[in-house]
């Protein structure tokens, strides 16, 4: 079990770490995603013992392992670039972490070939890192970790340097991979996709503070302010403007029938809010029922075959709803919208949800 | 696209005639004089074609000594210059800020003040009386003075001066080409420090050492001022043997063979060097 307690980090003023408080559960894979400079990959870096971090522990199944240097962690990182030894093949890339551990020839040998046997390796053992593919590169960086044993896995922007087709496989495999070796993993990542398919968990970062740690599918419906609900999700939420004064209600500067909220939301305070719809929560209604339904004018239809994305405008914000069909729409052309309130995330004007 | 490319390489026309005029057709000048007689009251030598100065150069075993002392001062040199070099280059590449400045600006000044007065800086050090002498001496690890001038340690010494940051500046490139990533991997990997070094750091930065090797070697090979002074005309290497042949003695056929025997030794040296494990062609990588 990984616990990072009150971790912070600053570069002379600049703080980039605050107080991180995450724990990875034996065999688990959590995600740290979050925009560059939120500070993720600091929380690794820190992990592994690359820098100092200036308050707060990280511990290893209940030992800090802090005051040990990074080469007697026994933490496997796989790189972005892959960082492989340019000069050895990819048995002695594989071999070197175990000679370090001093490991005894014999058992290097079977170690070195039950990794490569589970990256799918075992073919390319005397090949030099540039006769090989990124792909095969990165599964090389795998085995380094896998014949280690190391406790935990750190994995920095695994499938960055991959090009689109790729990385769904990779990412596919590594999952895959991760699951059956049962080894306890943090991935950092900026990519939403990535984080919600490998992670059990996802830690969202944000200038340094974590924002929501939970799983994909909590983090999605039940975001805690608005940068997570921004963060997650492609094409992006819909914010509406929202006010509240008495029993007045406007969404996106139309009037609104209070009714259409769930009961809990019906005793809002007076106030402005921000009310974050998915684009999948949008969709077409029959007619237009006056508090109910949102009447748009289409500004853009990207027809993708199995869905189709039709955006519009409200004042000057473009919002997105997702049609699990496809559909031929006008561009120009009046349509209404409606969506399911319940399913709705509201924000204060803090950007906090209520 | 052709035409593109071929309008790129008319940028290289005013270096190519630089070369052409100042190199290459002197080249083939002396190559022409090597076979040529020398005429007596004139310095232009003249026919009958001859390889007599070829001849003349394996007559006896003076000028094969001279070859001889010319290489090992050379390799001598180039091996100190690895020994010291490394270490410093080494120590630049992780250094930070300032201090490295600071650092650069130290290893590079040599290069822009001038093979003479570095030289003739070197020559007031190393004389008997001189402060390296006085320091030996008042540090107790001599006894007598040491005769630096006119000897082969002299013109080490001052060879490994003059061509010393050439090393550094080949070596430190070498080093910090090596991903910081391939180093912290080390590190993750279990290495310490030394394993990480001599495993990781070396093995990567040899063709660096070998480019510098070569280089240094190749500079010391056509050195002239440094044995002149510092050789006090007691030590005879091939650059100032072609000088006292041309300037002193006019026999321009001579020198010319003399010369064409070093560009020829230079051109081996860099091909044994080209063949070093990682210095040549490296292996294509494939992409994909």
């Amino acid at each position: 079990m990984l616990e990072i307690i009150n971790l912070s980090k600053a570069y002379k003023a600049n703080q980039v770490l605050k107080d991180t408080n995450i724990t990875v559960n034996n065999g688990e894979m959590v995600a740290l995603l979050g925009p560059s400079g939120s500070g993720k990959t600091t929380i690794l870096r820190i992990v592994a013992g690359f820098i100092e971090a200036n308050g707060g522990d990280v511990r290893i199944d209940g030992e800090s392992i802090l005051n040990y240097e990074a080469h007697k962690r026994n933490i496997g990182v796989v790189f972005q670039n892959y960082a492989l030894f340019p000069h050895m093949t990819v048995q002695q890339n594989v071999e070197f972490g175990l000679k370090m551990h001093k490991v005894p020839a014999a058992e290097r040998k079977v170690r070195v070939e039950e990794a490569l046997k589970v990256v799918d390796m075992l073919d390319y053992a005397g090949r030099y890192p540039n006769q090989l593919s990124g792909g095969q590169q990165q599964r090389v960086a795998i085995a380094r970790v896998v014949a280690i044993r190391a406790k935990l896995m750190l994995l920095d922007e695994p499938l960055s340097n991959l090009d689109a087709k790729l990385r769904r496989q990779v990412r596919v495999e590594i999952k895959e991979l991760q699951r059956k070796l049962g080894i306890t993993t943090v991935i950092v990542t900026h990519d939403q996709e990535e984080a919600m398919t490998l992670g059990d968990r996802i830690a969202i970062l944000n200038e340094g503070r974590i924002q929501q740690i939970g799983t994909p599918m909590e983090l999605y419906d039940r975001p805690v302010n608005q940068f997570v609900a921004g963060f997650l999700g492609t094409p992006s939420i819909n914010f509406f403007d929202m006010t509240v004064a008495g029993g007045n209600w406007t969404i996106a500067g139309r009037p609104v029938d209070r009714e259409w909220a769930p009961e809990e939301k019906r005793g809002l305070e007076d106030g402005t809010y921000a009310l974050g719809v998915r684009p999948e929560n949008l969709e077409l209604a029959p007619e237009e029922e006056e508090g109910f339904t949102m009447p748009v004018e289409v500004s853009l239809v990207e027809n993708l075959g199995a869905e189709t994305l039709i955006y519009f405008f409200t004042g000057q914000r473009q919002n997105c709803c997702r049609m699990p069909q496809s559909l031929y729409l006008e561009v120009g052309s009046r349509i209404n919208l409606r969506f399911t309130f319940s399913k709705c995330s509201v924000f204060d004007r803090n950007g906090l949800r209520v | 696209m052709k035409k593109s490319v071929n309008k790129a390489n008319a940028l290289l026309i005013p270096l190519t005639l630089v070369f052409v005029l100042l190199f290459i057709i002197p080249f083939f000048v002396l190559f022409y004089y090597s076979f040529l007689t020398r005429s007596s009251g004139q310095v232009v030598p003249s026919t009958p074609y001859t390889v007599s100065s070829y001849l003349r150069f394996f007559e006896d075993s003076y000028y094969p000594r001279v070859v001889g002392r010319t290489l090992w001062l050379s390799l001598l040199t180039a091996g100190i210059c690895v020994v010291l070099g490394y270490p410093v280059a080494y120590y630049i590449t992780k250094a930070r800020g300032y201090w490295k400045t600071v650092l650069m600006v130290v290893v590079i000044l040599p290069l822009v003040s001038g093979v003479i007065t570095q030289t003739l800086g070197l020559y007031g050090m190393l004389t008997s009386y001189g402060p390296v002498n006085n320091f030996l001496m008042w540090a107790g690890i001599l006894k007598e003075p040491v005769e630096f001038l006119g000897t082969t340690t002299g013109v080490v010494i001052g060879l490994t001066q003059g061509f010393l940051p050439y090393m550094i500046l080949t070596v430190m490139n070498a080093i910090q080409a090596i991903p910081d990533n391939v180093l912290e991997a080390a590190d993750n990997l279990g290495a310490n420090g030394v394993q990480r070094f001599f495993l990781i750091t070396l093995p990567l930065s040899k063709t660096g050492v070998a480019a510098g090797f070569v280089l240094v070697f190749g500079c010391c090979l056509n050195s002239y001022t440094t044995p002149l002074l510092l050789g006090r005309g007691k030590i005879s290497v091939i650059g100032t043997a072609i000088y006292q042949q041309a300037m002193e003695l006019y026999n321009w056929p001579f020198a010319s063979a003399i010369a064409m025997i070093l560009i020829a030794l230079v051109l081996v040296v860099f091909a044994l060097g080209n063949t070093l494990p990682g210095v040549g062609g490296r292996k294509k990588a494939v992409s994909g």
